[in-house]
């Protein structure tokens, strides 16, 4: 495929590296307000991705607790190498994995994973049948989405917007949080959550595919 | 290499969105460099040899020179690199709604002899008899085609359904995949064969 | 059917493998050659594009206050026990 070459600047990484060294060097010298602000901004993506490990809400709340302690405690061996939010996440998958191993369940996360069923993607009734003039195509095709950024402004579509990924299976919520929401790559949630390529792009399409699914009947209702 | 190439109104190409160097006072346009691999799908720069024009129907077509290793894929040739050389001006709105309508025709026409294998006749007579998309949408809406015939049929009337929408690269897809039906795969070959011939005519390439 | 391509219902499953460029070219030339005639499929592309966009911008919940509380007392203490370099 044709690509345009990148246009000068710094690079992403650069930008991130040097924003992560600025932080690093307030946390390290005691800044409260800057580790106030690193714990509000991380908590509800590493309660989503605890809450795939453990059995209830209320313990992925207390991984989470204890994923900060160990940052804390680790703050100063912690060398850069990864970035700060991946070396957060990476605590937070440790720690979800022992509490969820000490929670009795032994089910890995890949299996976990599987347990969200051989669903389709879209309802099996919005594609023809055999038998139909165009099996598989679309039966009721997705309607085109006018503007939807400009509809999802207000507090009340952001509110269903939060629901919505709230209502997704905690692995569906893990993967999609990770890719979408944290923007990490593919690699890294394979790394994070000890999944395949193709796995992980299995649930986070079937994330996405539900988001979609919910926000196509929120435009139809709101129209 | 010549080969061509289908993009989006303003030079822009349909999947990679990438706007193409165009052509200016008479020099082609800049070269165009794949990102790695040109035998991979994913990297190359891709074109259409004639035979393979009807698959990719866009607002523009343009003519290309393609250079460095070339590699045939199913439907597309893919390069190392390649530069646009002049568009195509016979292609336009009005080209792409006679070929549309030139594809209803064939459909239309398969779905006839469907319906004279079905032994209904009278029906396939009565559609052959439809000489625009508006009465091939019509008479289909109005023909009960007999069971081996029906979807043929239903072909028929989708095809004049999409091209009476402007819809000329799905009306030839239709042609095709009602040939199909009708011929098998023997047939949808020479249905795309028969659309590529009617554009190089057509457009004189 | 026998003929080789990809339908509509095939690629709602293909689309986030095919936003990845992770799918095989051979899919990858049925799946272009598909979503050249079908703008519906374009259509729900498109909105999976955007689905993967928007959820960046969902609210948040905040930590809970008193948990809050907790970690800063934590992070007080362990930065001043370990003193100034």
């Amino acid at each position: 495929m044709e690509r345009t070459s990148p246009s000068g600047g710094m690079s992403v990484d650069a930008r991130v590296e040097g924003r992560d060294a600025t932080l690093l060097a307030a946390l390290r010298a005691g800044d409260e307000a800057a580790f106030a602000a690193l714990v509000t901004r991380y908590h509800a993506s590493l309660k989503r991705v605890a809450r795939a490990y453990v059995s209830t809400d209320a313990v992925a709340e207390e991984v989470v607790q204890d994923t900060w302690m160990a940052a804390i405690r680790g703050l100063d061996r912690f060398e850069q190498r990864a970035t700060i939010k991946t070396w957060l996440f990476r605590i937070l998958t440790n720690q979800a994995k022992s509490r969820g191993m000490r929670e009795r369940r032994t089910v890995p996360f890949a299996s976990l994973a599987g347990a969200d069923g051989e669903e389709p993607s879209v309802a099996p009734d919005r594609f023809q049948r055999d038998g139909d003039t165009w099996p598989g195509h679309w039966a009721i095709p997705p309607r085109p989405w006018q503007d939807p950024e400009r509809r999802l402004a207000s507090l009340e579509a952001r509110e269903h917007l939060r629901a919505a990924i709230a209502a997704l299976p905690p692995t569906q919520q893990a993967v999609l949080t990770l890719r979408d929401v944290e923007g990490l790559e593919s690699e890294e949630v394979c790394g994070l959550l000890d999944l395949s390529a193709g796995n992980q792009r299995v649930i986070l399409h079937r994330a996405r595919a539900r988001v979609r699914a919910d926000l196509e009947r929120y435009f139809e209702e709101t129209a | 290499m010549i080969a061509y190439k289908f993009l989006c109104a303003g030079g822009v190409g349909p999947f990679s969105r990438y706007a193409w160097p165009l052509p200016r006072d008479g020099a082609p346009g800049a070269w165009v460099i794949s990102s790695g691999d040109a035998a991979r799908c994913r990297a190359a720069v891709h074109a259409c040899r004639v035979g393979d024009l009807p698959w990719w129907l866009q607002d523009e077509l343009w003519e290309a020179e393609l250079g460095g290793e070339v590699t045939a894929g199913r439907h597309k040739v893919m390069a190392a690199r390649a530069r646009l050389l002049r568009r195509v001006g016979g292609w336009d709105a009005e080209c792409a709604q006679r070929f549309a309508d030139a594809c209803v025709a064939r459909a239309r026409d398969h779905a006839a002899t469907a319906l004279d294998r079905a032994d209904a006749t009278d029906l396939a007579v009565a559609l052959r008899h439809a000489a625009t998309p508006r009465r091939v949408r019509e008479t289909v809406r109005d023909t009960v085609a007999p069971e081996p015939a029906r979807v043929a049929v239903s072909m028929a009337g989708d095809a004049a359904i999409r091209a009476l929408a402007g819809a000329a690269v799905v009306a030839a897809y239709i042609a095709a995949h009602t040939a199909a039906r009708v011929d098998g795969p023997d047939g949808l070959a020479a249905e795309r064969a028969w659309q590529s011939a009617w554009l190089r005519a057509e457009l004189a390439l | 059917m026998s003929v080789d391509e990809v339908v509509c219902r095939e690629f709602a499953e293909l689309a986030t493998e095919y936003l990845d460029g992770a799918m095989p070219d051979e899919t990858l030339e049925l799946v272009e050659e598909h979503l050249a005639m079908c703008d519906w499929c374009r259509d729900y592309l498109g909105q999976i594009e955007t689905s993967a966009r928007v959820v960046a911008d969902a609210p948040q919940t905040a930590p809970p206050a008193p948990a809050l509380e907790a970690l800063v007392g934590a992070f007080r203490a362990h930065t001043t026990e370990d003193g100034p370099p």
